[in-house]
């Protein structure tokens, strides 16, 4: 019985020795000393299988160093990488901006957008300035402790909630900008240049738009295909025309929601009008623009009859 | 929240065994007989104690020829000072929460 005792004891022993000698060669040098010291206890312990559980806190050692290394470098590493996310995000935030809405994000960046847009710098800023502060005196009181709860971790909840800020722009920005531009300008006439109409037309448009005489006798030269923002197949009374997505594809109207108007001063008649008053073709006016089918859904545009024709 | 240092359980009963007599020497499996601790526990607390200046060690001659030196450990004045608030502390923590007991602190 002694004897078995004694071979299982010298088993566990050897088994102890060899557990910490592998240790040895897996742990980091600077704790190589805590490992003599646990292994110096072995003496002092009465019994193999206790000595062989003893010897398994070394294995804890290892474990212990690496995940302070892993901290380290989560502490070192992890705001850069954060920072590099944000920036990233935010040069392709702009630029997917410019792209979708070309020349419309300069008057988006000056209404609205900017405003947002200035918030994520300040506040990327505002975080490293809380960092520093944070580091600065968390080494003041603590001096070179290298402990995990004596690291800052403001600074990482900071960087991590300016990148989710930013992310949620990069995914909702477009969207909200996209609401904002399928809304309607203020109420105007989408029109179609045409003599015939001419009373109904004015007094549509009359009613409809602030506008002096002079300009609503030039404007309602027309026929209306829409009033503020409704087709004229919904009003009584007039006749209907083709429709507008199709009959717009390259044609040259007035952006009459962003301001573009054929107003008095700019309008001019031919000289060779008939009777009935000056024919569409007749009617001189500042250039408009290109139109396509998404005019027609706005309903906000002033469309030459000819071009309709 | 930051959680204060070395205020978790084991390693307040390390450093009240190593209060109980400041001046002397500990070996570490005596602590561990003394605590309850397994040395997996054990060491790293002893290794965080000393990195903060709180514990000193030294290696001990040993009381056998042919027996390896051993490592000891004792607070220094700095963990001393520091740990005598920190077992104060938990000591009145644990009274308000089990009042009537003196459990551990007893």
């Amino acid at each position: 019985m002694r004897q078995r005792r004694t071979t299982r004891d010298r088993i566990t022993t050897l088994a102890a020795l060899r557990l910490l000698a592998w240790v040895s060669k897996h742990i980091d040098p600077e704790q190589q000393l805590w490992l003599d010291a646990l292994r110096a206890e072995l003496d002092a312990i009465d019994g193999g299988i206790a000595r062989l559980g003893w010897a398994m806190g070394g294995l804890r050692l290892i474990w212990f160093e690496r995940r302070r290394h892993m901290l380290h470098a989560t502490y070192r590493y992890g705001p850069i990488l954060l920072n590099m996310l944000e920036a990233a995000l935010f040069v392709g935030l702009v630029w997917s901006l410019i792209r979708q809405y070309g020349s419309i994000i300069v008057v988006l960046f000056e209404l609205t957008g900017l405003s947002l847009l200035l918030v994520v710098p300040v506040f990327i800023a505002l975080a490293r300035v809380i960092r520093a502060r944070v580091i600065r005196s968390e080494a003041r009181d603590r001096g070179a402790s290298r402990e995990r709860h004596d690291r800052p971790r403001l600074p990482l909840v900071l960087d991590a909630f300016s990148l989710a800020a930013l992310l949620v722009m990069y995914l909702g920005t477009s969207a909200a900008l996209d609401q904002l531009m399928v809304e309607p300008g203020p109420p105007t006439a989408g029109a179609v240049v045409r003599s015939a109409d001419h009373h109904t037309a004015e007094a549509i448009v009359d009613q409809s738009i602030p506008l002096s005489l002079s300009d609503v006798y030039l404007t309602t030269q027309v026929k209306p295909v829409a009033v503020n923002g409704s087709s004229t197949a919904q009003l009584p009374g007039l006749p209907q025309y083709p429709d507008p997505p199709q009959a717009l594809l390259g044609i040259q109207g007035y952006d009459l929601a962003h301001g573009q108007f054929p107003d008095g001063d700019g309008m001019g008649f031919s000289p060779d009008w008939g009777s009935d008053g000056p024919g569409p073709d007749q009617i001189l006016g500042p250039p408009g623009r290109l139109l396509d089918a998404h005019d027609a859904k706005t309903l906000n545009v002033l469309i030459p009859w000819m071009a309709m024709g | 929240m930051t959680r204060q240092p070395n205020a978790s359980p084991q390693t307040i009963r390390v450093l009240r065994l190593l209060l109980s007599e400041p001046t002397a020497w500990h070996y570490g499996y005596e602590i561990s007989q003394q605590t309850g601790l397994k040395s997996g526990t054990l060491y790293p607390i002893l290794i965080r104690l000393a990195d903060q200046g709180w514990l000193e060690t030294r290696w001990a001659e040993p009381q056998r020829q042919g027996r390896p030196a051993r490592h000891t450990y004792r607070l220094t004045q700095v963990g001393a000072r520091a740990a005598s608030g920190l077992v104060a502390q938990a000591q009145e923590a644990h009274t308000v929460e089990h009042p009537g007991t003196q459990g551990a602190f007893g």
